[in-house]
């Protein structure tokens, strides 16, 4: 089923704040200016965060993987206790508050990916410091993967991501 | 953006947000506390409901019923509490308990699989009173 990007992102609207609240957030940490901000529009990219020159590789992999660390740890905590009634014990009627702590949660979740843009910024600065090696190996791979992530949400990963978090902390506390 | 363009745009003061990203930020911090504050009960329950399986598993039957109730007491409309806490009044061998059983299954709609795990231990003269649903 093909859903117009413009309207998840609007029934996802929490996750697109949360993500551009978390760049901004770790700019504000690395002391990175930021020059404009938009945390959601209906439109292509659904918020974006223009902040000038990143100094040191620290700060530009926490700009860049901040949404990331932020949307995933957001929606585990925010759907733990709702999975219990929901997917857990399966439910046949459940309530209203569970509904949103679940909805809120997905949201953020599927909106947790930093985007190809973000990846190819905090790739670029391990080049420009010439970090070779190692790190730079690191930055590729794991760009390569969230590349791969973001490719792969026509089918519905950003989803799929968002429900394997939303399990993970019932998994690891013995609950499944 | 280059950095040549980005010269002529004011610098935003760091730490400094709108009020409604202030209060969107408020009311999912408050969200957590709530998803946490009901996270014991719920957590419980589901440990609940697995101990009662195992316990069904182990043909300790009044033990899965014991640890179920707890589970269906909390979560009244669990499917899966349901099948699991009419198996195990099903199979504890005290006939007068069955009819107990029949009463958690009202309502509720069984798929195949389940359907032939229930027919395992429920009396034959209960499954006339199942209706196969056409999907």
């Amino acid at each position: 089923m093909f859903i117009p990007g413009w309207l998840i992102s609007l029934l996802t609207f929490p996750g697109v704040i949360a993500h551009e609240i978390a760049h901004r957030f770790f700019c504000d940490l690395a002391k990175v200016p930021v020059y404009k901000v938009c945390y959601f529009r209906i439109g292509n990219p659904a918020g974006y965060v223009i902040h000038g020159q990143v100094n040191g590789l620290k700060s530009s992999f926490l700009i860049s993987i901040g949404p990331l660390i932020i949307n995933t740890i957001l929606c585990a905590l925010l759907t733990f206790s709702a999975t219990f009634p929901i997917f857990i014990l399966e439910a046949e009627n459940y309530s209203v508050v569970f509904i949103i702590l679940m909805w809120a949660g997905f949201s953020i979740g599927m909106h947790a990916f930093p985007s190809n843009d973000d990846m190819e910024n905090f790739v670029q600065e391990v080049k420009n410091a010439k970090e070779g090696g190692v790190l730079l190996m690191f930055a590729k791979l794991f760009a390569g993967l969230l590349k791969i992530a973001n490719a792969l949400r026509v089918i519905w990963f950003d989803a799929i991501y968002a429900f394997g978090i939303s399990m993970l902390l019932p998994w690891l506390i013995g609950a499944l | 953006m280059e950095e040549e363009t980005l010269q002529n745009i004011p610098i935003l003061s760091p730490h400094k947000y709108p009020a409604w990203i202030k209060l969107f930020t408020g009311a999912l911090l408050l969200s957590v506390i709530y998803s946490l504050i009901l996270l014991p009960e719920y957590f419980v329950a589901s440990k609940k409901f697995k101990l009662g399986v195992e316990a069904y598993s182990n043909r300790n039957y009044s033990s899965s019923i014991q640890n179920l109730e707890y589970a269906i007491e909390t979560v009244p409309t669990s499917k899966k509490a349901k099948i699991a806490i009419a198996k195990a009044y099903f199979a504890n061998g005290n006939q007068q308990d069955d009819e107990k059983g029949l009463e958690y299954l009202q309502g509720v709609t069984l798929d195949k699989d389940t359907w032939a795990d229930l027919t395992t231990v429920m009396p034959v003269e209960y499954q006339k009173y199942f209706n196969d649903i056409k999907q």
